[in-house]
């Protein structure tokens, strides 16, 4: 009899357990903004044809390294303002099969003639002109290296296979977005474009005019770089034809790089800075980016407060995040660098230094910046830069920034290879030790040297849970970088926002100097109104970042692409 | 050497600014942007419907063919709300003669249907044959395309036909909506055969292939509205209602019609709005709510700040306890539109809000304000086609999926919008559904939210369409938005995607997730109970400018998107 109704009982919990509505994460109805979902992999990045070209190589086999380096080299051809082969930057990867993630640095190096006086006029004057937009400005671009160490050490594909399609998309050109043809329409970068004979040529019509949106755009001379790069490997950028061709255009114009610097030119591969945040590990890029460092300290810094009580957005929250990113920021002026020429101090991301750091911090008193550190600011960065991440159905993961630092570098595009070339000198401190005019100076860790990379705030990271990871994502936006990785990073592991509503919810910055609160559109004015009562200096600020994520949970992939800037978007296999 | 800092600041401030492009067409200040068209613009809930329209206006066709085309679509690839099955409303702007006119096709009760039937002691039927009330799509499109469509019908309806017969991917959402539809749609056999295997929903990617819906379509592409409202398909709806507990008749059917309404409109800080008339009620409140809010100076109050909220939601309680009281279907009741929207009536309305308190519940006039409330699921469209003609359009089921009835030889579902008449009407025990305005009679139609609407600048140009899904938040969404622009100035995409508030009479202020905290904390002290919610309406809208068109669609619901020339 007991026998019976236990059966019974046991049939009846099944099934109503069987009926209990599953709260399904896949859709939520609670958020403004959706992810795009996916069970076979993801890519994302600041063109969605970009991203194509990495979901359709996840398609035919590829694994995420794959799929990111092909993504990234048609982003040369299709964002050309920071997409590059002409530049540099940092790449995350996590491999499942060796449970390990490996920070490359591949970071452009100075040219070894540069030396410290380099950007100073005849006055010892920080000279503007040159630092940005001379040849002076290049630094030994790493794009090509790195990507081709990725693919060969991590991934599956052969190299002639990933560039495919980024020949493709030069030889038979792309529908040119609004993005694209408002930057190049606009009068800052016409000017710069349109006064370099091999830029004007590429990005205009032979008449001079404007391509509208929707207007097919060829890149020829790039399509012929890409194939020397596909037939000969790295060695026809470095030593090759390509080589040839940079160095004559650095002869002619007085630039610094020479056939040597090419030939010499290295990718290091680094391990990642890593921390924890609650149950997360957060793993983010060492030196020669400050990004992994600053992030992981003011993470160390907040995991002190009740932030999610405090709730997104309120005064409160922003004002201790405000005073957490002051005391990074000046202690980046001070220590960071390029870790190869100077020595990094390890405390930066432990506990017990957050912890000290926070015991001068009020929650209800801004402290003025003076008092946290008399100092100078860092040199200003360009917001032009690009990240894009991606996923495959293996469990690996890719997360990658790189840039020409300025929209479209110097504007000088070496003749004959379409390749605009970077003018990523400039993120060295000019003129450490002294302030001048807009000369914005930072300290000896970060003088220029022969060969050393100057200091960036890319932070490409990836968050894990559980030993899985869990959000893959970075951004662009100069020195804003970091606060922006910082707070779509809080946005998920404090708030608990899915990551489209994480990635499009209003951030804030704080650098400690200039003094300023800077604050996207969305806050409301009551809370402006609140921290100006606590003295702040608010500085209404135009859209910070793209940030380009993939969240992965319980087999599923989740992904935002940054609507700020037009024209990115998800693409799954 | 504070001068010095100072200067510093200002310069490095400059170029953090200046180095960004400033943008004409795309204002990097907005963290979200509209799509950006010349010729023509589409803006739906669904992907397929989107695409759908573009291609009828690529081919050459007008914004009636277009919106038409997509209301066809949308009953095959939106099942939850797109339909043949329910009714709604429409506005069309004529750009030749600038005249902006509107076609009520809300679905009408049947002649036997009498308002005992529906109370049971759990409150009003919700699912099932008897809560099905005529429909009126099919009318609506037919009478829409044969006054002001440019193609033919069958050219107009053939993407649908296409689409229920080629079959779609089923997507993630419409496996997650089939999950919570199992109420309703399981007890129908008809239903159950076509959305679920062994009672689980069709998986995602799987091919979705309607067809019995494409058959229907197509003898629809044939005979018009005859052959839904007097033929075939009549007698296929007619023979699942009678054999099944349903009230609709052949004569129902056969007495049926879509039906021209003037406009109502108002103006608003020098803005044209326009929007449907009653039966629709959510225009009238939509414009009742802006009539009193224009009292205030909203823009010096800032966008979404507590005071500007509190004048929102003191606007919208105060439109809302007229409705109640005051709306119906015009052919069987006076519905005092001329008063409501008088604009010293508003005023009186306006005067009796006060900075900063919130007016207590029992201060605002006892309306019949707690009727059964309308699903969320009701879906909208916008178009402008190459001339400048436009077509606003929202329809419906009712709640999602209607009734959960699937007319089996159809392969249709059915609305459930018996529900939404005041069936207390009588009974001054009942606390709510009370309304004589909205009374049960034989052949007429029940009020609705729906608030399909258009805004004309103060040169007289088109300048808005737009609507929502929403239920009875519907008006109060659309206020939102239009105040956005209007007062606070947002950009076209933030101003949809900025958080939204509701305010029901007697309810708590309802506050979506992005609404700072200082903001609610303060909402609190002038009196008001907030309570978060999930995410409000859908708004689907165009957006005219210099020339230049740009399509926002609500990032709210899955697969919306705007596509344009």
């Amino acid at each position: 009899m007991i026998k019976s109704l236990f059966i019974i009982f046991a049939f009846l919990s099944s099934f109503i357990l069987a009926s209990i509505e599953i709260n399904l994460p896949i859709i939520d109805y609670k958020s403004i903004h959706n992810p795009d979902i996916s069970t076979t992999g993801m890519v994302v990045s600041q063109r969605k044809i970009a991203s194509q070209v990495g979901a359709d190589i996840l398609s035919q086999g590829g694994n995420a390294v794959d799929a990111a380096v092909a993504t990234g080299l048609a982003l040369a051809v299709v964002l050309p303002r920071a997409g590059n082969i002409g530049g540099g930057g940092f790449m995350l990867v996590y491999l499942k099969s060796l449970d390990k993630t490996i920070a490359i640095d591949y970071r452009e190096r100075a040219p070894s003639a540069a030396h410290r006086d380099l950007f100073l006029d005849s006055n010892g004057n920080y000279d503007k002109k040159k630092a940005q937009f001379s040849l002076l400005s290049a630094g030994v671009p790493g794009t090509v290296a790195g990507f081709y160490h990725a693919l060969t050490k991590y991934g599956t594909m052969s190299w002639k296979q990933v560039l495919q399609p980024a020949i493709r998309l030069a030889r038979e050109g792309f529908a040119v977005p609004h993005d694209l043809a408002n930057t190049l329409s606009s009068t800052r970068y016409r000017e710069r474009l349109s006064s370099n004979k091999a830029a004007a040529k590429s990005f205009y019509k032979n008449d001079k005019s404007l391509y509208k949106a929707g207007e097919i755009l060829r890149q020829p001379d790039l399509a012929w770089t890409l194939e020397q790069i596909s037939r000969d490997g790295p060695k026809a950028f470095y030593e090759g034809e390509i080589a040839k061709k940079i160095v004559k255009e650095m002869e002619r114009n007085g630039g610094l790089i020479t056939a040597e610097d090419l030939k010499n030119y290295i990718v290091a591969e680094r391990n990642p800075v890593e921390g924890t945040f609650n149950n997360y590990k957060v793993v983010s890029m060492p030196p020669s980016s400050s990004g992994g460092i600053h992030l992981i300290q003011m993470l160390n810094m907040l995991e002190g407060y009740p932030i999610k009580e405090m709730g997104f957005g309120s005064a409160d929250t922003i004002h201790i995040m405000a005073e957490v990113m002051k005391r990074a920021y000046a202690d980046r002026s001070k220590y960071l660098g390029d870790s190869d020429f100077y020595d990094v101090p390890n405390g930066l991301t432990s506990k017990g230094y957050a912890k000290e750091l926070n015991q001068n911090i009020s929650l209800s008193t801004r402290t003025p910046s003076e008092e946290v550190f008399a100092g100078d600011p860092a040199p200003y960065e360009s917001p032009d830069t690009t990240h894009f991440s991606v996923m495959d159905s293996l469990g690996n993961a890719v997360s990658n920034t790189y840039t020409l630092n300025f929209s479209y570098g110097s504007g000088i595009m070496i003749p004959g290879t379409g390749m605009l070339i970077n003018n990523e000198m400039d993120d060295f401190s000019s003129k450490p030790g002294t302030p001048n005019g807009y000369g914005l100076i930072g300290s000896e860790a970060n003088a220029i040297e022969g060969n050393k990379r100057p200091l960036s705030s890319m932070t490409p990271t990836i968050l894990f849970k559980d030993n899985k990871p869990h959000l893959v994502f970075g951004s662009p936006g100069g020195s804003r970088i970091i606060t922006t990785v910082l707070q779509v990073a809080l946005n998920v592991m404090t708030h608990g926002m899915n990551v489209a509503q994480a990635v499009n919810s209003p951030r804030m910055h704080h650098q400690w100097l200039p003094e300023v609160l800077m604050i996207e559109d969305g806050f409301g004015s009551d809370t402006t109104a609140l921290l100006k009562e606590r003295g702040y200096k608010i500085y209404p600020s135009r859209t910070m970042g793209s940030v380009q994520a993939i969240m992965h949970e319980n087999g599923y992939f989740y992904g935002s692409a940054d609507p700020r800037r037009p024209s990115a978007g998800v693409a799954s296999p | 050497m504070d001068n010095f800092r100072g200067l510093l600041t200002g310069i490095v401030l400059l170029l953090f600014n200046a180095i960004l492009v400033s943008q004409t067409t795309l204002d990097y200040k907005d963290r979200i942007h509209p799509v950006v068209s010349e010729k023509f613009m589409v803006v739906s809930q669904n992907y397929h419907a989107t695409e759908v329209g573009y291609e009828i206006l690529e081919k050459g066709g007008n914004a009636v063919d277009a919106a038409v085309a997509m209301g066809f679509a949308l009953a095959v690839t939106l099942p939850r709300a797109g339909n043949l099955g329910g009714g709604g409303f429409m506005l069309l702007f004529d750009a030749e003669t600038k005249n902006v006119s509107t076609i009520d096709y809300r679905s009408a009760a049947p002649a036997s249907a009498k308002s005992s039937m529906y109370l049971t002691e759990d409150g009003v039927v919700r699912y099932g044959h008897l809560v099905n009330a005529v429909p009126g799509t099919v009318a609506g499109l037919i009478k829409a395309h044969q006054a002001h469509g440019k193609m033919n019908l069958k050219q107009v309806m053939m993407p649908a036909i296409r689409l229920a017969h080629k079959g779609i991917p089923v997507s993630n959402d419409l496996n997650f909506i089939l999950n919570w539809g199992k109420e309703s749609l399981l007890k129908n056999k008809a239903s159950k055969a076509k959305f679920y295997k062994d009672e689980e929903p069709l998986e995602i990617n799987s091919l979705f292939r309607q067809p019995r819906l494409a058959k229907t379509l197509t003898l629809i592409s044939q005979k018009g509205h005859e052959a839904f409202y007097k033929g075939e398909i009549a007698d296929w709806i007619v023979e699942d209602s009678l054999t099944n507990g349903g009230l609709i008749t052949k004569a129902d059917l056969a007495t049926y019609e879509a039906k021209d309404r003037v406009a109502v409109e108002t103006n608003y800080r020098g803005n044209r709005i326009v929007s449907m008339p009653p039966t629709a009620s959510g225009g009238l409140v939509l414009l009742q709510t802006l009539n009193i809010l224009e009292n205030f100076d909203i823009k010096s109050k800032g966008h979404n700040s507590a005071s500007s909220i509190h004048y929102l939601s003191e606007s919208m309680i105060r439109a809302f306890a007229d409705r109640a009281k005051h709306h119906g279907d015009p052919d069987y009741y006076n519905v005092p539109v001329e008063n409501l929207l008088s604009k010293s009536y508003s005023k009186e309305g306006s005067e009796t809000i006060k900075e900063n308190i919130k007016t207590p519940d029992e201060l605002i006039l006892a309306g019949d304000f707690k009727r059964a409330d309308e699903s969320p699921d009701t879906t909208h469209l916008s178009v402008i086609d190459e001339d400048g003609n436009a077509v606003s359009l929202t329809y419906t089921l009712g709640s999602s999926f209607g009734s959960g009835v699937t007319v089996a030889k159809g392969g249709f579902l059915l609305n459930n919008q018996m529900r939404n008449f005041s069936h207390y009407y009588g009974d001054d025990t009942a606390e709510y559904g009370k309304s004589e305005a909205n009374k049960l009679d034989p052949g007429k139609r029940m009020i609705s939210t729906q608030a399909p609407s258009m805004v004309f600048n103060s040169s007289g140009d088109l300048s808005m369409v737009l609507g929502s899904p929403g239920g009875g938040r519907i008006p109060n969404i659309l206020t939102q938005v239009i105040s956005n622009i209007i007062d606070h100035n947002l950009g076209f995409a933030e101003a949809v995607m900025a958080p939204r508030i509701n305010q029901r009479v007697a309810d708590d202020l309802e506050v979506e997730t992005g609404i700072s905290p200082d903001t609610i904390n303060l909402l609190e002290s002038f009196g008001h109970t907030t309570r978060p919610t999930n995410t409000m309406g859908s708004v689907q809208a165009i957006f005219i400018e210099d020339n230049k068109l740009y399509g926002v669609a609500d990032t709210r619901r899955p697969d919306a998107i705007a596509k344009g020339k």
